[in-house]
């Protein structure tokens, strides 16, 4: 209830200038936003961070998972050890560790590249990394259980190469997990805030700090265009999870 | 020897990974100390106690503290009363696809689930209230508190309850010797998850919260102002997530909790 709320309140606030003090119904918040180049570049810059991050996560645990895949449980929980911790403590964390005269600087010299503040995004993609890379790891070591690493054993035995192996019957168990896991990552970096906040760059904005900047300088007259921002992410997150359904059931039939 | 040298290798994987995904968090204890850490130096010129010193004497601070306190326990209470019958019943069905709807909230962003509310709140008179931020943590923390109860009610609980009241117990006498014992574990568990999603949750409390101090908005400028103050508020922000992680670590070493992944955001 309070999210179908909360969604529906979004787009009324994002047809209707000035919601709060019952302002008339109007295109007035899209049309500011869908002409504002700021927020183009906005939702192409989220895009693309998501898109990257989510790959190199996905590729990162998969690359873990086949090294730790028959390790004891307690290493396991050494590689779990950031899920827990917050996405704003990580970020102040990487800030001390990788500012401009920050640790790592201290420690090898001047970085070859900005980190922090980087206009590619490169702060916001290492924390992302940092966190989403032991939870893609955990997830997918979840499903590559005992049953399939004898089943590995069998197609081994079998003569199946390496490579035959994880296509035909490490993936078609192992997939479903790390897809739908890798598209909630990707669907929970379209929307971060805090993040990019703090490790960010000034400029371009993602689309939750344009939204939140807009406020900020327009006040309640940039309610709407910030409220149709915040509906495009909700939309991007909903085609993201359609995608990790259709993605899930399709795998589960092969499998 | 093939199993010694086997051994040897995982243990080193182990000691690296976790020196590796620890490390950069240990560096918040040496900068919530560090009274003086100049460029280039690697080691702090001065420890001392001015970080805690300065952020209790900024007036934001307690407030802050006590409100994120306040509206995780509210959020957790309201969060039990509503996942204990909702995990009963999901417990009971086999269904998968249930138990994932559950976590369906947790992809709506933070800050436009915040900024969708808010209109509703405001003309209920909520807005700017405690309340009305457990309101929108709500949502958060809602999926993994029932998530955290469900496998309790799946060990064999309610057919305990029902041979219970066959041989005549009454409802709070079930509910004392045989539902809350045999729950403890996933009811420790669920509360130690749900404070902790309700402490850290930056967007919801920005959107909801307005002008309401609140931890983790109090913490963002000071990390870039004044790292060790920063610091300091970043030990006392990592406190529920580090008791949830040690929790969880002892309940599993007893057999007592699955090992499963957290979906943790």
């Amino acid at each position: 209830m309070l999210v179908g709320g909360a969604i529906v309140g979004l787009v009324i606030d994002s047809l209707r200038p000035g919601a709060i003090t019952g302002g008339a119904f109007g295109l007035d918040g899209w049309r500011d936003a869908l002409t504002d180049r700021e927020f183009a570049r906005a939702v192409w810059f989220t895009t693309k961070v998501s898109v990257i991050t989510t790959a190199l996560a996905t590729i990162g645990a998969l690359t873990l998972a086949v090294g730790l895949r028959s390790r004891p449980r307690w290493l396991l929980g050494a590689i779990a050890l950031p899920i827990p911790v917050p996405h704003l403590a990580v970020a102040t964390v990487a800030v001390a560790w990788l500012a401009p005269g920050g640790l790592v600087e201290r420690i090898i010299g001047t970085l070859p590249f900005m980190v922090i503040g980087d206009r590619h995004g490169i702060g916001i993609i290492v924390v992302y990394l940092y966190k989403e890379i032991p939870f893609l790891t955990l997830l997918t070591l979840a499903s590559w259980d005992q049953c399939t690493i004898e089943l590995e054993h069998v197609a081994a035995t079998l003569g199946a190469s390496r490579l035959w192996r994880l296509r035909d019957v490490v993936w078609p168990r192992i997939g479903s997990p790390l897809v739908a896991g890798a598209l909630v990552v990707g669907a929970f970096t379209l929307g971060a805030t805090e993040v990019p906040l703090l490790v960010g760059p000034t400029h371009p904005d993602t689309i939750a700090t344009y939204a939140l900047t807009t406020v900020r300088i327009n006040g309640p007259a940039g309610r709407a265009t910030a409220a149709a921002a915040l509906v495009t992410v909700v939309v991007l997150m909903l085609v993201c999870a359609a995608l990790a359904a259709f993605v899930h059931r399709q795998l589960r039939r092969r499998r | 020897m093939k199993r010694r040298r086997h051994t040897g290798s995982t243990a080193a994987i182990a000691l690296v990974a976790a020196l590796l995904l620890s490390a950069p968090l240990v560096v918040l204890v040496v900068q919530a100390s560090a009274d003086s850490w100049r460029a280039p130096a690697i080691i702090p010129q001065r420890f001392g106690l001015r970080g805690i010193r300065a952020a209790l004497a900024d007036p934001l601070v307690p407030i802050a503290i006590r409100n994120s306190l306040v509206v995780a326990l509210i959020t957790l209470a309201v969060a039990l009363m509503i996942a204990w019958p909702a995990a009963r019943a999901l417990a009971a069905d086999k269904r998968r696809s249930l138990r994932l709807a559950l976590l369906a909230p947790l992809l709506i962003p933070p800050l436009a689930l915040g900024e969708g509310l808010t209109p509703w709140l405001l003309r209920l008179g909520l807005a700017d209230h405690l309340f009305a931020i457990s309101l929108a943590h709500l949502v958060y923390v809602l999926p993994y508190v029932a998530l955290a109860l469900i496998p309790g009610f799946t060990t064999g609980l309610v057919e305990k309850e029902h041979a219970a009241a066959s041989l005549g117990a009454g409802a709070l006498f079930r509910i004392r010797t045989i539902t809350v014992p045999g729950l403890r574990r996933h009811l420790a568990l669920a509360c130690a998850l749900g404070f902790a999603v309700s402490w850290s949750q930056y967007g919801t409390s920005v959107a909801v919260g307005g002008g309401v101090p609140m931890l983790p908005l109090v913490l963002v400028p000071f990390a870039r102002a004044d790292p060790q103050i920063a610091a300091v508020l970043d030990l006392v922000f990592l406190i529920p997530p580090l008791a949830l992680t040690v929790g969880a670590a002892m309940l599993r070493q007893h057999g007592e909790l699955p090992n499963r992944t957290w979906p943790l955001r």
